[in-house]
């Protein structure tokens, strides 16, 4: 019980943080839709998806081959991954190791026939670098078991990249929500800001370890990716 | 008569609230994202008491920026503080640190434990000095490293989830991290949490930890605090040790330390113990907390004049009126016991947090308390609630002053918000 991670969301809008520890998920503050908005996966926000998956605000030279990996995730079973600096994962967490590797070969396996991008993200030859191979993982942010590629030398996101910056390019959010990472261990808990854009296609994430406005980490909608993509 | 009494009793309480100099560390310029600096600790120099060290979760380091990590600094006593990013990434996976602990060497060596986010086990390490940063050493352990000096040897009490049930381990190193080796010091019968440490005048290296030995019941959970002790730095233990109290107790142990309907909350899972040593005739006294009669969580105090071979009867230090946790102590070269803690009144609208420093002049005995700081959550900008403060504060002794760090209410900024607050008392 002590892996299991904790969610605590809050409302941002009115700058207030006010619940117990135990509190699930609230809808929190609505803004104003971002440009194109409409859905992520479907309707007019597929277009802003699409470009922000593209943005190179966002990412850095290795993001082409980590995108690569996401038809390969989403056949296991992820409808979100989280691209962090050096490292890709599934959202989904395991109770059961076994059933995590087995998803991860066949993810692995999946790899090995990825298909093309039919919108070419990056270049050729960043999209041909190699990813280490998907596995079942301990996910340290939680201490839970994830699909998805081990920390390696890489280099996916913008650190530099700061949300004010995504926020005058792309507009305001859809909404901001906090979550809070919580390993089940006496470590100080990371609160994370989730800014959503494109009805949660693409989720622009800070944290409070540093500095609160820089991009630590951003969450895809598989399916998005798969339809904008690939 | 009376009059004078109340008059005497006045100017005591009055002497006592004016010899506590509360100061921000942290100011617009050096905290310009309004952290919330939670989980300090504190080391001062015993080579020169006016060369004090903090940390606090108030920044982060990263390899691919090159940013690094803060350590909170003073050159003059604590009047004022810079903040020194100095703390070189341990791995180019981490982003910050999730734990973390520092002190001084007898011949005046800043050291310090720290824990990388971002990083599985092992994922601990000692940090020593190195071109003007401090660098990692080798990595070890897993949860809440402490830090303390034995000599030449550090050590760093910490908890390891790795094992069922959880146990409290001590690493060691002769040579500031560059190569660790450790040591299960926890009993194996139950869980192990809150280990801490402290080193006595000939090195003696002491750890209390306490053991989980039923399910929690609300906010609390039957315990028993244990001391053990090592006289080979760090290499045998006495394990499991012993208990600095009679039976068992009824300890903290939530996620929920205050009243959720009335402010934000802390968590006090392992905010229930902490240990000094007299720095010459070696007595130990173990801080602790127990449920008291009415239900109501407080700090005791026990002492060992004998190497903690066995402890005295518990002497309660809060006065038993509030909730209390976070206790930390230590011992002036005169012999003042100093206690740090944490209380909370939830009788009004809004839950009032106040920090506290007790202090006992008679080896213990008695004990009298002075209000460092009192404040709601509401006030206060920032703080996650679940956590806030962090698991525990600041407390040493160099001389005859204590110093102390607490996560409390900014000092003069304008958003007012937690951050880490010095203060220093005379033994």
């Amino acid at each position: 019980m002590h892996r299991s991670g904790l969610i605590l969301v809050a409302v941002l809008a009115f700058g207030v943080m006010f619940c117990g520890p135990n509190e699930k998920k609230k809808e929190t503050g609505e803004q104003a839709p971002a440009p194109g908005g409409g859905g992520g996966g479907g309707g007019g926000g597929a277009g802003l998806a699409a470009d922000m998956i593209r943005d190179p605000l966002l990412w850095r030279p290795d993001y082409p081959a980590a995108l690569r990996s996401v038809p390969a995730l989403s056949k296991a079973g992820e409808t979100q991954v989280e691209i962090l600096s050096r490292r890709i994962v599934g959202t989904r967490k395991y109770s059961d190791r076994g059933a995590a590797e087995r998803d991860a070969h066949a993810a692995e396996q999946a790899q090995a026939a990825a298909p093309p991008m039919r919108v070419a993200v990056g270049s050729t030859e960043a999209r041909g670098r190699k990813l280490p191979p998907i596995a079942a993982i301990d996910f340290p942010d939680d201490r839970s078991v994830r699909v998805g590629t081990p920390d390696h030398d890489a280099q996916y996101i913008n650190v530099n990249a700061r949300i004010e910056q995504v926020e005058q390019k792309w507009g305001k959010p859809e909404k901001v929500t906090q979550e809070v990472l919580d390993d089940g261990t006496e470590r100080r808990p990371i609160a994370l800001t989730l800014y959503h854009y494109a009805n949660d296609a693409v989720i622009v994430v800070t944290t409070d370890i540093n500095d609160p406005h820089a991009v630590d980490r951003v969450y895809l909608d598989t399916k998005t990716v798969m339809q904008t993509i690939f | 008569m009376r009059r004078n009494f109340f008059a005497i009793l006045t100017l005591s309480l009055l002497s006592a609230v004016a010899q506590a100099q509360l100061v921000d560390i942290a100011n617009n310029a050096t905290d310009p994202n309004n952290l919330d600096d939670s989980e300090p600790s504190i080391a001062v120099n015993p080579l020169n008491a006016n060369d004090i060290a903090v940390v606090s979760f108030s920044g982060g380091w990263s390899s691919a920026t090159g940013l690094k990590g803060p350590v909170w600094r003073s050159a003059n006593g604590g009047t004022t503080w810079s903040k020194q990013l100095v703390l070189v990434a341990p791995s180019p996976a981490s982003n910050g640190t999730g734990d973390q602990n520092i002190v001084f060497t007898k011949s005046g060596v800043l050291l310090l434990s720290e824990l990388g986010l971002g990083l599985a086990v092992p994922r601990c390490f000692f940090y020593r000095p190195s071109g003007g940063n401090f660098v990692a050493g080798a990595a070890y352990g897993d949860d809440q490293p402490m830090v303390a000096s034995a000599g030449g040897t550090t050590v760093s009490p910490w908890l390891n989830f790795g094992l069922a049930p959880e146990r409290s381990m001590v690493e060691r190193t002769p040579n500031q991290g560059v190569g660790v080796a450790q040591a299960v010091v926890g009993s194996a019968a139950f869980a192990n949490r809150t280990t801490r440490v402290a080193v006595g005048p000939n090195n003696q290296i002491y750890v209390i930890y306490k053991t989980r030995e039923a399910a929690p019941v609300g906010n609390f959970q039957q315990s028993t605090f244990r001391v053990v002790r090592s006289f080979d730095f760090g290499v045998t233990w006495n394990t499991p040790g012993v208990p600095v109290h009679p039976g068992t107790v009824m300890t903290w142990f939530t996620s929920s330390w205050g009243n959720a309907a009335k402010g934000k909350v802390g968590r006090a899972r392992s905010s229930d113990a902490w240990i000094a040593v007299h720095p010459s005739t070696n007595a130990v006294f173990a801080a602790f907390c127990n449920r008291n009669a009415a239900g109501r969580g407080q700090i005791f105090v026990s002492r060992s004049i004998n190497s903690a071979g066995s402890f005295s009867a518990p002497v309660q230090v809060s006065d038993g009126t509030l909730n209390s946790a976070y206790p930390e102590i230590a011992v002036a070269a005169n012999g003042t016991i100093g206690v740090l803690y944490l209380d909370f009144n939830d009788s009004g609208a809004q839950t009032v947090f106040t920090y506290r420093f007790a202090r006992s002049f008679d080896g213990g005995v008695t004990w009298s308390r002075v209000a460092l700081q009192s404040f709601t959550t509401q006030s206060l900008s920032n703080g996650n609630s679940g956590f806030l403060w962090g698991d525990y504060m600041g407390l040493t002794a160099v001389g005859n002053m204590f110093f102390g760090v607490f996560t409390g209410k900014s000092i003069g900024r304008a958003n007012v918000q937690f951050d880490p607050i010095f203060f220093k008392m005379p033994g």
